[in-house]
């Protein structure tokens, strides 16, 4: 989906922005990218929690904190930062406003309501982008463009796995992550998100099938997924898809793009080398190492910021940006077809 | 037969769930994690074990959630922005001593209270002076609990608990990663005692002082006999079929080892001074290399000054400078973990296993997280699909 017709901020230069939730990705990762960006003033923040919205503005030097998007002043742009349970509501109210947002990974719960809210963003002449900032990841950017040359002839197949984090998260229970419906249900849609756009982006599929899925359940929370399916490319051709994100055991963390000649894998952790293995019966073992020596943190915030100079230079300039891509609806039809085959499956649990 | 109710705090971490799953198998224990959050419950709870959600740091809601259980293990560090890390150490602290009123309460504290540089002089036992931030935490929770548990007429036993490695442990992770850093060298070629612990014997160790109430107090538990680090380094080379490290020459691990042993012995205040010093020895040939501006007018001065000595030895100070700068890039920095003298103090007494047994199990765990095709048992998740 192309929006034409996009919708210009107020003033000229400066863009004005609003933040949507203070959680700890905000205060983390968003606020110290956004204050190194040149040309944004954050005008205010936002959070149901009166009293959270009041600190983070303190902290951060933030004139004025709300605790209700409607009583909040006009913006060209939002954070929505709020879990992706409690979304829907607050992006139709930003989209009457008439502001552009970037939305938290996934953009949303399924594909219906993928495809609803981009409705909203056809109709305002906006700009919807989530959060899928390892888009932007330096190894990421390499495996795209080794893929699109076709270095190691055509792909052939993708086998993607990564250990999701449930041990020493910090959380205690006033987390959204206790409930299942507000963070989504589990690790495919917090953890393995990311892990499908990066093997759609990196791939530059158009969309995925799944043939079959198991997903391991507690209560309503879902620990474990493997799935299998196919990706259908540019080219229109399919090549074959595996998948696991495990919040239960170790696994690989990372993405085997495999092609005729060779293997690209892309791991996880932004500080580690991009590994291409080249040849089939005889593997010749290449690492294409960071270009910056830096701590992990460091690299996300610098994607963070990358992230938010794509998504202020598409506002300012208006420009014409596939929404289904930018938003990732083809991951959230992973998520989605992965629970529609296993709905009702769930493991016998000791309570 | 009766068995031990236990409730591990942290269950949910990599030393309380792996001590947790042990305990799950023993007939002599019944063990119950004990997590803040529904996610870790639902991670334990999967794995076909018991949890039970508390807010830690609230005495009344800890005590309500462990009543039935006759010890705690405390596994759990809280671990937030450092203005808020003290105040969490004394919640916890007050509601473990509150919860295990007349029980047994088991802490496991850390080596790194000690330091990153264990040196085995006299008198660290009974003072220790950690120089890393997690130290500090582990030892400031160690005197709050000893303070708490006499309040509460608790039964407190203080385990220090040396480098814990094993399949899923950040340990054994660091090591894999320095098996394959190219310039790593290991110090005395590694034939010094690691301080380390096979995750089976700390949970070894664990039983010992659960079944036999060991008496309180605070004692280390490394492997019984200690593993060098040639040891550790080789059980981890052989899981990832990796050569083994080389040694660092003895001349290079002996000034490693006084520079680390005089560090730690160097309060802090005094380490600040002298590392500012070092600092600013090195300022000129910095600035003359980074300022373009400052050289340009250095460059002015030497020529007006017309003195060919004062340029030569400008020259070489800045071409020193360079080369330190070289050599100190030379390789990756080598802590102080790996030049440490025996932890000082008694050591727990327990029947442990000789660590060679955890080779196939590290070797498994390494196969899984290393290769993208394989899941634990080495086939494809799915029958290979071929698209159409």
């Amino acid at each position: 989906m192309i929006v034409e017709d996009v919708r210009e901020p107020r003033g000229s230069g400066e863009v004005n922005i609003g933040l949507i939730g203070c959680g700890s990705v905000v205060e983390g990762l968003h606020l110290p990218a956004l204050m190194s960006i040149p040309d944004v003033k954050i005008k205010w923040v936002c959070d149901s929690l009166a009293e959270r919205a009041r600190r983070v503005a303190r902290n951060w030097g933030v004139q004025c904190a709300f605790s209700q998007v409607s009583d909040c002043s006009d913006v060209d742009a939002v954070l929505i930062a709020t879990p992706v349970g409690a979304r829907r509501g607050i992006l139709e109210k930003t989209s009457e406003r008439g502001w552009h947002a970037l939305c938290e990974k996934p953009f949303a719960r399924n594909t219906m309501e993928h495809l609803e809210m981009l409705e909203w963003a056809r109709r305002g002449g906006l700009i919807f982008v989530a959060g899928y900032m390892r888009r932007f990841y330096w190894a990421v950017e390499h495996a795209r463009k080794m893929l699109q040359a076709n270095v190691l002839g055509p792909l052939i197949e993708v086998v993607a796995s990564e250990s999701a984090n449930l041990e020493s998260t910090g959380l205690d229970q006033s987390s959204y992550r206790n409930n299942a419906k507000t963070s989504g249900g589990g690790v495919l849609m917090e953890t393995g998100c990311h892990l499908i756009d990066e093997i759609m982006f990196v791939s530059d599929a158009q969309s995925a099938g799944v043939r079959e899925c198991e997903q391991k359940l507690w209560k309503d929370y879902e620990v474990e997924t493997v799935a299998s399916g196919y990706l259908t490319l540019r080219s229109g051709d399919q090549v074959g898809l595996q998948l696991a994100v495990s919040g239960v055991r170790p696994v690989f963390q990372g993405i085997a793009f495999r092609c005729e000649y060779g293997e690209i894998r892309l791991r996880v952790d932004p500080t580690k080398s991009l590994e291409v293995y080249l040849g089939q019966a005889e593997r010749h073992h290449l690492e294409i190492p960071h270009p910056r020596l830096a701590e992990k943190h460091v690299l996300t915030v610098m994607a963070f910021r990358s992230e938010w100079e794509y998504f202020l230079e598409a506002v300012k300039a208006g420009g014409n940006l596939d929404l289904k891509q930018e938003t990732g609806l083809a991951t959230t039809d992973v998520i989605t077809k992965c629970g529609e085959l296993t709905r009702n499956c769930s493991l016998p649990v000791k309570q | 037969m009766n068995t031990l109710r236990v409730g591990i705090v942290g269950a949910a971490g990599q030393v309380g769930s792996a001590l947790l799953k042990a305990l799950d198998r023993n007939d002599e224990f019944s063990a119950v994690g004990i997590v803040r959050n529904s996610v870790a419950a639902a991670r334990i709870a999967s794995q076909g074990m018991e949890a039970r959600i508390a807010q830690t740091d609230n005495p009344v809601g800890l005590l309500e959630a462990t009543r039935d259980l006759d010890a705690l293990v405390n596994c759990a560090l809280p671990r937030y922005q450092p203005s808020k890390t003290s105040a969490a150490n004394h919640g916890l602290a007050n509601s473990l001593a509150h919860a295990c009123a007349g029980k047994h309460l088991l802490h496991l504290s850390s080596v790194a209270v000690y330091g990153d540089f264990i040196s085995g002089s006299r008198g660290l036992f009974g003072h220790p002076r950690p120089d890393i931030v997690y130290g500090r935490q582990k030892l400031q929770m160690e005197n709050l609990l000893r303070k708490f548990t006499v309040k509460h007429s608790v039964k407190c036993t203080i385990l220090r608990v040396g480098h814990v490695y094993g399949p899923e442990l950040r340990w054994s992770e660091a090591i894999f990663d320095l098996i394959k850093t190219e310039n790593f060298r290991l110090p005395f070629g590694g034939d010094i005692p690691s301080n380390g612990v096979w995750i089976a014997n700390l949970i070894a160790g664990i039983q010992e002082v659960l079944i036999r109430q060991a008496p309180q107090g605070t004692v280390n538990l490394t492997d019984i006999p200690q593993m060098t680090w040639r040891d550790v380094f080789e059980l981890h080379a052989n899981a990832c079929g990796s050569p083994a490290v080389k040694p660092m020459s003895k001349l290079e691990s002996k000034r490693r080892f006084m520079e680390s042993k005089e560090k730690s012995q160097t309060g802090i205040g005094a380490r600040l001074i002298l590392e500012t010093l070092t600092w600013l020895k090195h300022l000129p040939a910095s600035y003359i290399a980074s300022v373009p501006s400052f050289k340009a007018m250095a460059q002015v001065m030497i020529g007006n000054l017309n003195s060919e000595k004062l340029d030569a030895k400008l020259y070489a100070t800045y071409s020193r400078h360079l080369f330190q700068g070289i050599e100190a890039n030379s390789g990756p920095e080598i802590s102080g973990v790996f030049l440490s003298e025996p932890v000082p103090g008694p050591c727990l007494s327990y029947q442990g296993r000789p660590p060679v047994e955890c080779r196939a199990a590290l070797k498994d765990w390494h196969d899984s997280i290393s290769e993208p095709h394989a899941n634990a048992s080495g086939t494809m998740w799915f029958p290979r699909q071929v698209a159409n």
